[in-house]
């Protein structure tokens, strides 16, 4: 069965079919919040459930001109810009809460390399995490992302340089001395 | 030399160089170097995949669907079956990491034997014990983990007809050479532990290849002082070796950047000593 019978069955209440619709897309929707969010895994959760049930609100209004990952994507992508700015008019009434979800997840289910670029990003300030992830992860134009974020496109690219700049500092690897070094200190 | 800085380079991956930034890079070793590394890295951004949601995403999404009426009825219960592209993803991005390790150890030790094949480090892939060297699998290699305690010791090589195997040392088996079944028992799980000393090998290999790198750049840098001989010579070999590693792995970017770059630079200190020798013909 293929998406637009899915969302057709969905938009008449049938859990099984945005079960179905979860199953397919809930990686995709997941990883851009999560990105969007840096290291606040509980933040990710929160816009990815925020962006579903936004989605399924919407359905109705689902014409189909676009394709549904397309039209779903850029609205866990509106739900994350939106959490953020959320969060950040509660972050003064809030105290900030202790983060240790993501010591926690299983380290198998992480390939290394992907691990490195997805903890490179969560180090980068918000701003260029926003522009980078937009950018080169999602494939998003300056454009699009000036629009998004509220931004001229050249801001845009001057945060997309800055970020890349910081991303690279912060992949390249330290001295192989410095390394294992570093490593004697982690196991006494 | 004024280097480009990073964020020049980073402008360099998608638009065009302006003029005085295109001489430069073609003067220039250790920027083209890090402009090929700069779209290494943008290009694996690109090709990061999805994540799966945390446990227990879908029946929190469930509830709250059903307490605002979205949908009528809980779902009927079948098996997450989220999609898992980051292990397509994984194989690309060690790749990228490998291929430095493949220029890391055909670098460092000359004669070494040709690589056949590079296992990303997913959790179900290398199980070895030790350094770098043991992530370059040789063509007749087979890593056997089945015995209790084996990831913890040393490798001992068993000859067999087909070529070498490589059986680990743990318990009873580390007294007799054994028969190794060619991949008919069902792998073994691997753990946390075991993909965080993968991870950790392949850092030290990552970091090997940036220690050879940077050996490269000072012994081939134009203002290191060195003699065009000596430069010239650590540039054949460069060229040579990352030609052997590119016949392995032709579409790892950071090797094709570190090969096109060095063969760019000798063809550049191969004009100049021409040059030279023109001029100092009496």
């Amino acid at each position: 069965m293929d998406d637009i019978q899915l969302i057709q069955q969905a938009r008449q209440g049938d859990g099984g079919a945005v079960r179905e619709l979860y199953q397919r897309h809930a990686g995709r929707v997941y990883a851009v919040v999560k990105r969007l969010a840096g290291h606040d895994d509980a933040l990710a959760e929160d816009w990815a459930q925020e962006a579903w049930v936004r989605a399924i609100r919407a359905l109705p209004t689902f014409r189909g001109d676009s394709r549904f990952t397309t039209w779903l994507h850029r609205i866990a992508v509106n739900s994350a810009l939106h959490g953020r700015r959320s969060r950040q008019r509660k972050a003064g009434r809030e105290a900030p809460m202790m983060d240790d979800t993501f010591s926690v997840r299983p380290a198998a289910e992480h390939t290394v390399l992907r691990l490195k670029l997805d903890r490179a990003m969560e180090q980068l300030p918000d701003g260029m995490r926003k522009v980078l992830v937009l950018h080169d992860v999602e494939g998003y134009t300056h454009e699009e992302i000036g629009q998004m974020l509220g931004v001229n496109p050249g801001t845009c690219k001057s945060q997309l340089f800055k970020a890349r700049a910081r991303m690279r500092r912060l992949l390249t690897p330290q001295p192989e001395e410095e390394l294992a070094d570093e490593e004697m200190a982690c196991s006494i | 030399m004024q280097h480009l800085d990073l964020e020049q380079l980073a402008r360099l991956v998608d638009e065009p160089a302006e003029p005085a930034e295109a001489e430069h890079l073609r003067g220039c070793l250790v920027c083209r170097r890090e402009l090929a590394e700069m779209r290494a890295q943008t290009q694996a951004l690109g090709e990061l995949g999805g994540m799966e949601p945390p446990a227990g995403a879908w029946e929190a999404l469930e509830a709250r669907l059903l307490e605002e009426k979205l949908i009528g009825a809980p779902a009927r219960a079948r098996p997450m079956l989220i999609h898992r592209p980051h292990l397509r993803i994984a194989a690309s991005l060690a790749l990228f990491l490998l291929g430095g390790a493949a220029g890391a150890m055909l670098w460092r030790t000359p004669g070494a034997q040709p690589l056949r094949t590079l296992q990303p480090a997913t959790a179900e892939a290398p199980r070895s014990t030790g350094r770098s060297a043991s992530l370059l699998s040789a063509p007749e290699v087979t890593y056997v983990t089945d015995a209790p305690g084996a990831l913890d010791s040393p490798a001992a090589p068993v000859a067999d007809g087909n070529g070498a195997r490589l059986a680990m040392n743990g318990g009873p088996a580390a007294t007799s050479p054994r028969v190794v079944a060619p991949r008919r028992t069902a792998p073994r799980r691997a753990t946390a532990e075991e993909a965080d000393r993968a991870a950790r090998e392949l850092m030290h290999a990552q970091a090997a290849y940036m220690g050879a790198l940077q050996r490269l750049a000072a012994i081939a840098d134009p203002e290191s002082g060195n003699a065009p001989e000596t430069r010239m010579a650590a540039l054949d070999r460069l060229v040579q070796l990352t030609a052997e590693a590119l016949d392995r792995v032709p579409g790892d970017p950071v090797i094709n950047g570190y090969h096109l770059a060095a063969v760019a630079e000798r063809d550049a200190l191969r004009r100049e000593m021409d040059r030279d020798e023109k001029a100092t013909w009496f």
